[in-house]
């Protein structure tokens, strides 16, 4: 069975020739969970956009991006529209911005459940309210009629996750999902997140420069740093016995700060 | 002792009519040389908190007071002794630096708008607080894009502590920051309140930040102080189930 | 700790500005020589009516045998003194109204925005009309009623420009470090306010030189023996055909003066721009997009330190 996500070698440069990302290689089979981690300018957020065709013009892709049987590099445009959504959907940092202010919460979920599914009228109807119950938002019927501005953090990041599991991709991508929202609020909407991908049996990408959140939430991790892959395994491995030291700093501080949290909690 | 910072049942309204109250008698105290932490989450009030400590805006009821005194913002001398003393860090380092200016020129502008020093002092002062940051000497002649977000950050703490402060108020200083820089900015920091005699005040979301710098901890829900104490103790042993759930909530690593 | 340099001053320029900068230069040049020297004087009528160009009148004479050539050069002296009187009212005007309205509580600014729209709604020529009709066609009722027009859409910018920077933390940490309003203004809103503003006030140059032709084509502008290119349309309307130098002329010089400030103003703002030129470009674009999935893609080198 073909891995849902398979990258191999992926360089992506700039107009100028700058290298931005230097030969990742990785793959997310059904039901896997892998996270990518790395600070600023390690290119895992254009790595994650590579998967999903939506680099930003200007950059260009070589290498290979098999999203199921689709090359995703070099793809007309009309090839990427089959993958996104349906084989791969997103969950971005900024909710406020990956939601269109004008429209409401419904009609959003809605767009891809009608594109991917073909449902209409009251099927449909019925389909957006499954969709938002799905995803643990107190009071559907005023979700679905509210538009973004009206909705806090985590509910319009889990109006925009209801809007990726909508059109059942094989393999959720989040990017930073949770950055941008408090930490109670981030506690539940990771929860949420884990649950479904498990009851769905989906593959997970998850970017973030959080390692514990990282460390919590995948199964396999993969360490970038500048643009290459520094370290990659087990996450519990990685985390516990980090072989570079890049990834010894990275762990180091992550455990200093928490080490301050901790040494209050004992009362030491 | 009086304490250098302290707000007393203070309440804040924004203007509007169906807004309501964003601080709702809220009351502690910054003592010399304890660091707090100003814990929240969201629409806990934190900004507003921040406003009042910087003397940015005035409170509906209650007092806010430097040095055991009420301020005043209309009295310039006294808004003058003030700022010289209590100055702040921002959270985000690509917006708190004016873009079209020369680092020295950013890092200068305190002592310049208060008087402080000029000429050839102004100069050794500002060499002097890059290079206390951690910055090169000749920083000051570039412009703030040539820099990183964690230099960035640097420059900002440099502009904060040319003028000699007493307190640093610091609003998130290092969420915008990637992890390993995060814990460099701290210690710097720490170093910085320890070598000057600064005492800090910082607003933050996250636990953790607070946790390695404050040693007390008010923790703001809904514009109110629902728990306020050493910051060992908070920790350990949590009043509120709030702050318990705000404990429980943030992620860790496998040990 | 040394500093990272990005794509610092790109040795690359921008065509736009060297062409705009030339043309608009052919006209400044041609308006100064004016000031010492004329093949004719404006009000020698020897040459016969409609000569086609040659030796003597090298673009040939008008229905009343004054030369084209003379009138020409006189002309473009009239169109910068308009373009540049114009931008100077509309600009000081209209960044001293934006500034208030930025400045300004709701109410106020609510009222002064309501205001700026209805004068930016009439059309320059309807104002100048009615000023002209109070006081006497002059190129300074000209230059007043362009400018006046002019400093509403300065006014609408100057208020947005302001209001953006006065968002800003660095503001906010002006405040605390005891800058007065007054240096906020000038120490940080203005100077971050004129690269945008630069480049609309030479686009608005452009306009004020068209609106002067066209107020002087209706003869609202400045009287004879006054030579504006708009005028001189007007004069040679008829006999276009005839000798059509006489409209050429003018039209041709209308046309560089006009794209000129059109090039130089996209110039300014390729120049102002550091993102959008040359080396680092992309990632520069890359960086400054600060909404949605591609703000977390900014993997410019001088990031470091900021997360995703």
């Amino acid at each position: 069975m073909t891995p849902a996500v398979q990258v191999t070698d992926l360089r992506i440069t700039t107009a100028d020739g700058a290298v931005l990302v230097d030969g990742v290689t990785f793959a997310v089979g059904d039901g896997e969970r892998l996270g990518i981690v790395g600070e600023s300018g390690s290119g895992k957020s254009l790595t994650a956009l590579a998967v999903q065709g939506l680099l930003p013009a200007g950059l260009t892709a070589t290498g290979s991006v098999r999203v199921g049987d689709v090359e995703v590099v070099g793809a007309p445009e009309r090839t990427l529209r089959g993958v996104r959504g349906r084989a791969v959907a997103p969950v971005f940092q900024e909710p406020m911005t990956a939601l269109d202010p004008l429209m409401r919460a419904g009609d959003q979920i809605a767009e891809p459940l009608r594109r991917h599914r073909g449902l209409r009228g009251a099927a449909l109807r019925d389909a957006v309210l499954e969709a938002v119950t799905d995803v643990a938002l107190p009071e559907p019927d005023r979700v679905v009629r509210s538009y973004p501005w009206e909705l806090s953090g985590g509910q319009r990041q889990r109006v925009a996750i209801a809007m990726a599991l909508a059109c059942r991709p094989r393999v959720l991508i989040a990017d930073e999902p949770t950055t941008a929202l408090d930490v109670t609020v981030q506690a539940q909407v990771l929860d949420l997140l884990d649950r479904a991908v498990a009851d769905r049996g989906m593959g997970l990408l998850f970017i973030s420069h959080d390692l514990p959140v990282v460390a919590r939430t995948v199964d396999r991790v993969l360490v970038l740093e500048h643009g290459r892959t520094v370290e990659e395994g087990p996450v519990q491995d990685v985390v516990r016995s980090p072989a570079q030291p890049y990834t010894q700093r990275l762990v180091g501080s992550a455990r200093a700060l928490q080490d301050a949290l901790d040494a209050g909690r004992k009362g030491a | 002792m009086e304490p250098l910072l302290a707000l007393d049942e203070v309440s804040y309204r924004y203007p509007g009519r169906n807004t309501g109250l964003a601080l709702d008698d809220v009351s502690f105290a910054v003592q010399p040389g304890g660091h707090v932490g100003i814990v929240g989450e969201s629409g806990a009030g934190k900004s507003t908190v921040l406003r009042l400590l910087l003397g940015l805006a005035a409170p509906h009821t209650g007092t806010v007071s430097f040095d055991g005194a009420p301020l005043d913002l209309r009295d310039r001398a006294g808004m003058r002794r003030f700022r010289t003393a209590v100055q702040p860090v921002f959270q985000d380092p690509y917006s708190s630096l004016d873009p079209r200016q020369r680092v020295d020129r950013i890092v200068g502008e305190p002592l310049r708008s208060l008087a402080v020093a000029s000429g050839s002092e102004a100069s050794d002062r500002i060499e002097a607080a890059l290079r206390d940051v951690g910055l090169d000497g000749d920083a000051g002649r570039r412009y703030p894009h040539e820099f990183s977000g964690g230099q960035r950050q640097r420059i900002a703490i440099a502009r904060a502590v040319v003028s000699g402060p007493r307190v640093l108020v610091a609003d998130e200083p290092v969420s915008a920051l990637d992890l390993t820089t995060r814990v460099a900015v701290l210690e710097l920091f720490e170093r910085l309140a320890a070598e000057h005699g600064m005492t800090i005040v910082l607003v933050s979301h996250d636990l953790a930040v607070v946790a390695r710098l404050c040693a007390s901890t008010v923790v703001l829900r809904g514009g109110r102080v629902v728990e306020s104490g050493a910051t060992r103790r908070v920790l350990a042993e949590p009043e509120t189930a709030y702050t318990r759930a705000l404990l429980d909530a943030v992620p860790r690593l496998p040990v | 700790m040394s500093a990272r340099r990005t794509a610092a001053r790109p040795a690359r320029r921008s065509v736009s500005l060297v062409v705009g900068a030339v043309f608009v230069g052919i006209v400044v040049v041609t308006a100064v020589v004016s000031l010492f020297w004329l093949p004719f004087s404006l009000y020698d009528t020897t040459g016969g009516r409609l000569t086609p160009p040659g030796a003597a009148h090298w673009l040939g004479t008008d229905t009343l045998g004054r030369d084209l050539a003379a009138q020409l050069l006189v002309g473009a002296r009239i169109a910068l003194a308009t373009g540049l009187g114009a931008v100077l009212l509309g600009g000081v005007l209209g960044t001293a109204i934006g500034l208030v309205a930025a400045f300004a509580r709701p109410w106020l600014d609510d009222t002064l925005s309501a205001v700026l729209d209805i004068v930016i709604a009439f059309p320059t020529l309807l104002v100048a009309m009615l000023l002209v009709a109070a006081r006497g066609a002059s190129l300074g009722t000209a230059i007043v009623a362009i400018g006046l027009v002019m400093s509403a859409v300065v006014a609408r910018i100057v208020r947005i420009l302001a209001r953006r920077v006065l968002r800003q933390d660095y503001v906010t940490a002006a405040r605390t470090s005891g800058t007065s309003w007054f240096g906020i203004v000038t120490q940080h809103v203005l100077p971050n306010a004129w690269p945008t503003l630069a480049v609309n006030l030479a686009l608005q140059f452009g306009l004020a030189v068209l609106a002067e032709a066209s107020l002087s084509y209706l003869g609202l502008g400045a009287p004879p023996p006054n030579a504006s290119w708009g005028r001189m349309l007007q004069d040679a309307q008829q006999t276009a055909f005839e000798a059509p130098a006489g409209v050429v002329a003018p039209g041709l010089a209308l046309v560089v003066l006009v794209i000129g400030a059109n090039l130089l103003a996209d110039g300014l703002r390729d120049v102002a721009d550091p993102t959008r030129r040359g080396r680092g470009a992309t990632r520069g674009r890359v960086s400054r997009l600060q909404t949605g999935p591609v703000a977390a893609a900014t993997e410019t080198e001088a990031t470091d330190g900021r997360p995703a």
